[in-house]
Formats: C-alpha cells, sequence, structure tokens
C-alpha cells in the first residue's frame, strides 16, 4: 500500500496516456482527403489524394499519435502510431 | 364488416424497419444507417436482429414490418442488365456474373409486403408509416419499378457521407422538433465511435478481418450501450 500519491507523477501519467490518445482521422470528405483530429468537429485541412495527406499529418502530428487511414467506403483501412 | 382492431407494440413508433443487404461490402454503409437511426433515439430493426431458426424468415420480415412506423429500403444493389449488354454478359466468367448480384430481388420483395402492410392492415394507424427508398440513381427505378411512381426515392451515389446526409434529411422532415448536429459534424461522431470500436476490439485481440465480421447484433448492442440505450 502506498503511504502518500506523488500528484505530479500521477498527472504526467494521465497525460501521457492523452497523449496517446491522439488520434487523426484521414478520410474522404466532400471530394478530398481530410483531416481531422478524433472529437474535433471539424477537420485541420484538406488534400487532394490520400498519400498527400498521410505524408503532411506525420509532420504535424506529435509523437505516439495514431493515424487512422480510412477506405472511400469510410471503413479503416489503416491504424498508424507515430513512433 | 367492421376491420378488427389489432394493437400495435409499444415500440411502433420508434421502430424503423431496414431492408438491405447484408453483405460485407454493404456493411460500411449498413453501419452508417444502424448509427444514424440509433443517434436520433429511433430503434432499428433488422431481420438479422432475432436468430431464432424455428421462425420462418419471412414470418420475421412480417413481423418487423407491422412493428416499425418508419422503414428504409435501400433498392441501390439491385441490378439490371441493358439489353444492349447482354453480349457481354455472354464473355462474362461465373464469378463476375455472381458480382454484379443479379438475385437481389429481396429488397423490392420485401418493400413490396411493407406497401402491402400499410394498405391492408387492419389498424387505421399503421397508415401512419414513412417510408424511405434509396437507389443508385433518383429516377433509376422507374425502369424496372414503375409503380414506385410518385414514392420518395433518395440516392447518395455510395457515399457514405451522402447516405447520412440524405437519412438526417428524412428523419427531421418526418419527425417533430428534431435537434441534431450537421451531417458533417454527425459524420465525424460516426468516424469517432468507428475508431472506439476498432481500437477497444484490437486490444482485446481481434484481427482486422474479425472485427469487420463480427455479428451485427453484437454490433447494434455496442452502439446502444454508446448511446446509453438499455431498453429500445
Amino acid at each position: 500500500m502506498l503511504d502518500y500519491i506523488d500528484v505530479n507523477m500521477v498527472l504526467d501519467r494521465m497525460n501521457a496516456e492523452q497523449k496517446e490518445k491522439d488520434w487523426y482521422h484521414i478520410s474522404k470528405r466532400s471530394g478530398s482527403w481530410a483531416v481531422r483530429k478524433q472529437g474535433a468537429k471539424s477537420s485541420i485541412s484538406a488534400f487532394d489524394s490520400q498519400k498527400k495527406a498521410i505524408s503532411e499529418v506525420k509532420k504535424l502530428i506529435e509523437k505516439d499519435s495514431s493515424i487512422i487511414i480510412h477506405r472511400e467506403d469510410g471503413t479503416i483501412r489503416q491504424w498508424q502510431v507515430k513512433r | 364488416m367492421a376491420s378488427k382492431k389489432i394493437k400495435l407494440t409499444d415500440n411502433f413508433k420508434k421502430n424503423v424497419f431496414i431492408n438491405c443487404p447484408f453483405d460485407n461490402k454493404y456493411r460500411p454503409f449498413l453501419k452508417v444507417i444502424l448509427f444514424t437511426i440509433t443517434y436520433f433515439e429511433l430503434n432499428p430493426k433488422i431481420s438479422l436482429e432475432k436468430v431464432d431458426s424455428l421462425e420462418f424468415r419471412l414470418e420475421k420480415i412480417k413481423n418487423i414490418i407491422s412493428e416499425s412506423k418508419y422503414s428504409i429500403h435501400d433498392l441501390s444493389r439491385m441490378v439490371f442488365v441493358e439489353k444492349s449488354e447482354l453480349s457481354n454478359l455472354q464473355n462474362m466468367i461465373e464469378s463476375e456474373i455472381d458480382e454484379i448480384n443479379f438475385a437481389r430481388m429481396n429488397m423490392p420483395f420485401e418493400l413490396g409486403i411493407d406497401y402491402g402492410c400499410r394498405l391492408f392492415h387492419p389498424n387505421n394507424e399503421i397508415n401512419s408509416k414513412v417510408t424511405l427508398v434509396l437507389d443508385k440513381e433518383k429516377y433509376r427505378y422507374q425502369r424496372v419499378l414503375s409503380d414506385l411512381s410518385g414514392c420518395d426515392i433518395e440516392s447518395y451515389d455510395n457515399n457514405p457521407e451522402n447516405l447520412m446526409g440524405v437519412l438526417i434529411d428524412w428523419i427531421s422532415h418526418n419527425m417533430d422538433n428534431v435537434k441534431h448536429e450537421s451531417t458533417s459534424e454527425l459524420y465525424g461522431l460516426f468516424e469517432d465511435y468507428e475508431a472506439d470500436f476498432y481500437n477497444k476490439f484490437i486490444n482485446s485481440g481481434y484481427k482486422d478481418s474479425e472485427i469487420n465480421s463480427l455479428p451485427l447484433n453484437l454490433y447494434l448492442v455496442k452502439l446502444k450501450e454508446s448511446f446509453g440505450y438499455t431498453s429500445i
């Protein structure tokens, strides 16, 4: 049993878990490949091709964030984690 | 002769009969339908829902239809071949012929049962049934199902977000005091839900292919749980 709780340690861990939960969707929306963060109401940016969207989003996001790549029918084609 | 009064089920005003293909190619669109219907606190009813093998499929369909105020019929997979295309057909191998799914006649057949239920059901309240017919192109049905002329037919260009937009318009037009997100925002919520669902199952040891072929009943139960509905 712990004698004390290190609040900062708990907060660090929570923040780390939160960072792991940053997910970015790349999906076909209104004719373009849009990038949207999980939970956001609107897209961050849009690209002509899925390939371009993937390469650009990798530059923008932090380490351990996930990129969820959708097919045109909306299903998940691939789940990548930036390392 | 006075018609016999048959009581409709308590959930009649919440139930939505979904008449569509259940194959893997259609599943992404069926998920959009299930999500959107559930978001509006309606209860999707699909014929796969009951697994009692003793109940004949047609009897199940009849019961679901008579228990549902709303119905969605997707005829977009109903394929017909133009006379001019018949020569191409002779050059096709069997698997290619299977691919174009000639036998998609269940959907128009069940649409006919639904329409007949409205016409002949002894309870007049069933006249309030509301029907949405979906097809590939808005007027394609006129060439093969001309009896449908005058019905509300919508198309969605095989695009899941367009499908959601059609459903939102239809529901908000037919239900009172409905407040909802825009199609774009609601589609974002759907993507978020699908990602959560996928992530949970991957972390539970499921393979990608297994997640995509999970029983629809399970998907529906999880969907209702995520919306906090336990009893609909």
